[in-house]
């Protein structure tokens, strides 16, 4: 009998060595580019869950069966990231990959008291409202969109699962720390931190458990047990170590515990450059975080640190996938999957895979592991 | 410490509120604005630059020291301008078409001036012909090319392509960066110069500016 993707994704939970390679998970990371490879318009697979399912067949059917696949079609991952966006035909030509686009929501520091005044869910709730194209003015709209996402969600999962895939997670969120810093945009958010943490730090403190039980609740009612953590902002890239220490990880680190505590796993989306913040994940439970690497931070430097701790996956880099060969591909590929015999490691893309990446690129990913 | 020391302290610190009381004071004290901008604010700025290059400065830092010296250039405008203070050169910077991803620019925009040089920001999205006409147009030394998506950074070798066909080529050093781009990709697309960082980004463009002045 054939090893399921279930069976490989608990095997590597389990973090113990992994006796031969075919043990060891694969998670080529697509969203968008399923329409890139599968042949579908990216308006096609941003308006329809259906489509994206058709685009996510005819894509396995060139590059392989991926065992982790991302639940959520681009239409609704594009609503839950919680930035203003531009979608193939709407602002873009039919083709061109959707976009996020960063500009301050707020522009006054003051914005923060109000926040702590008005509580998180009704600060959070009118800034979706206030990004959506045209901006929702109803809260009846945006209750709306959330049991459309939950219709849209119901049909995706149940797809993963029929195919005998594992999805990436049960419930996902952007930690408040993110969503504020993405909220006021990235350069004033850091002036921000500079001058005055104090009122950042009090909402964060006081709102990060209560949105954590509410993730928790999402994810049992999904009978699900990883919630995706959308945290780029808390990386080196944009923030100092010490703020790390000081501002962000108090925070993550009682979220990671209250997770665990509810039988949860942290599926930490690590993008940019962590490699700083690594050590921090040895004081949480052991297995109680799964980190997905983007090729910024050192991933040898992080399993070695983490191995036997928490499990980690990456992180084939986009350019080597747009621009490379099948032997670079492989021969990356191979280090990887070397390095991470010792248990707990997913061989997998960093991020999401280009959508100008070769196909028998991204078929490398899978066929070093399958082939 | 001599006021210039504690201007230099300040930026490298992110101080804005300090600056805006020792410029004042230094000019008071018969400093030219000359001397401020060189040997405090830029001196201060410098020293972050090196410390970001060497990871021990990350981007906060980074940000609020060029807050500092943003606030202390302000200040000494109008005494740069009637002293006749000549930048080291004009450069022109973009985000390449398709691209909106801005964080890396800004910084390369904060580290080329604190070198004294002109920087004109095109933002992002810059199509090639923007580069082109800003070049003819402003008489840039330099053209610094921005992009993180692998999908636009063929826009480099199209900005370089335009440069050749508007004629004006071999006016100008390009430089190229942005975290998915490699020396090797560099040099397939034909530009001049690439640096992994904002700072080294700063130097080698002094370099270069420097250079092309005593030739
Ligand atoms: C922040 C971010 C965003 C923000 C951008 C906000 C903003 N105002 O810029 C938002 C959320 C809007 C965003 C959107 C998107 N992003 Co984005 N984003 C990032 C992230 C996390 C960090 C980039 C960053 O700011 N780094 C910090 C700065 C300081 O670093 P830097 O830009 O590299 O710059 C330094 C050097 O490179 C150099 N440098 C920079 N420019 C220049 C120029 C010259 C001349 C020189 C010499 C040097 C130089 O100096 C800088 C300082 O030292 C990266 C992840 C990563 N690992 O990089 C993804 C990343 C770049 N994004 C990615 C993607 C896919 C996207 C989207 C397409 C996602 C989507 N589907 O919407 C959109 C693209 C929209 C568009 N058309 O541009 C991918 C790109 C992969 C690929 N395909 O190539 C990345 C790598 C994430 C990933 N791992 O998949 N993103």
């Amino acid at each position: 009998m054939p090893r399921s993707s279930m069976e490989r994704y608990q095997k590597m939970l389990s973090l113990t060595p992994y006796a031969e390679r075919d043990e060891m998970p694969v998670f080529p990371m697509m969203l968008a580019t399923f329409g890139a490879l599968g042949g579908v318009s990216q308006k096609d697979i941003c308006n329809s869950p259906d489509k994206w399912i058709e685009s996510v067949l005819k894509t396995i059917e060139i590059v392989g069966k991926p065992d982790v696949i991302m639940p959520v079609y681009p239409g609704d991952t594009i609503f839950l990231m919680g930035l203003p966006a531009r979608i193939p035909g709407r602002e873009l030509p039919d083709d061109a990959l959707y976009q996020f686009i960063e500009k301050p929501y707020f522009d006054d520091p003051e914005e923060y008291e109000k926040i702590l005044q008005m509580g998180w869910p009704a600060w959070n709730a009118k800034y979706l409202m206030d990004i959506q194209t045209p901006p929702f003015t109803d809260p009846g709209q945006l209750g709306a969109r959330f049991g459309q996402f939950g219709a849209n969600a119901a049909k995706t999962f149940g797809f993963v699962y029929s195919q005998g895939m594992v999805p990436d997670f049960d419930g996902a969120c952007a930690p408040i720390f993110d969503t504020l810093s993405m909220a006021r945009s990235m350069f004033d958010f850091t002036c921000d931190l500079m001058d005055d943490p104090g009122p950042i730090v009090d909402i964060m403190r006081k709102f990060q458990p209560g949105a954590d039980e509410q993730t928790i609740g999402q994810v049992k009612a999904n009978h699900g047990s990883r919630v995706g953590v959308y945290a780029m902002r808390s990386s080196s890239t944009f923030i100092s170590p010490d703020m790390f220490e000081e501002i962000v990880w108090p925070v993550m680190k009682a979220s990671i515990e209250r997770f665990h505590a509810a039988g949860i796993t942290y599926v930490l989306h690590a993008d940019a450059n962590w490699t700083p913040m690594m050590k921090y994940f040895t004081e949480v439970p052991r297995g109680s975080v799964h980190i997905e690497l983007d090729g910024d931070t050192d991933i040898e430097q992080t399993y070695e640190l983490l191995c036997g701790q928490q499990s980690i996956r990456g992180d084939v880099p986009a350019t080597m996938l747009a621009y490379g060969t099948v032997d670079e591909v492989r021969a990356y590929c191979e280090k990887l999957i070397q390095m991470g015999m010792r248990g707990g490691f997913m061989l997998g893309s960093g991020c999401e895979i280009p959508l100008n990446a070769k196909p028998e690129n991204v078929k490398a990913i899978v066929d070093s592991l399958r082939g | 410490m001599s006021t210039m020391d504690e201007i230099a302290a300040a930026v490298e610190k992110g101080k804005a509120k300090l600056i805006k009381d020792l410029v004042p004071k230094a000019i008071e004290e018969g400093c030219s604005a000359q001397e401020i901008l060189n040997d405090g604010l830029l001196r201060g700025m410098n020293v972050v630059g090196d410390r970001f290059t060497r990871n021990e400065a990350f981007v906060p830092e980074v940000l609020v020291a060029a807050r500092a010296m943003n606030k202390g250039t302000e200040l000494i405008k109008p005494l740069l301008l009637a002293e006749g203070n000549q930048p080291l050169g004009k450069a022109c910077l973009g985000t390449v078409q398709g691209d909106l991803h801005d964080i890396g620019k800004n910084i390369v925009k904060l580290m080329v001036e604190s070198k004294n040089i002109e920087v004109i920001d095109l933002g992002v999205d810059v199509p090639p012909e923007k580069f082109v006409e800003t070049v003819i147009n402003e008489k840039c030394d330099l053209v610094l090319c921005s992009a993180l998506l692998t999908t636009t950074m063929p826009m480099m070798g199209k900005t370089v392509d335009a440069l050749k066909e508007a004629g004006v080529r071999d006016q100008v050093t390009v430089m190229v960066g942005g975290a998915p781009i490699t020396q090797a990709f560099c040099d397939e697309v034909g530009a001049d110069v690439y640096t992994e960082d904002a700072a080294a980004c700063a130097n080698r463009a002094e370099e270069i500016l420097k250079a092309k002045r005593s030739a």
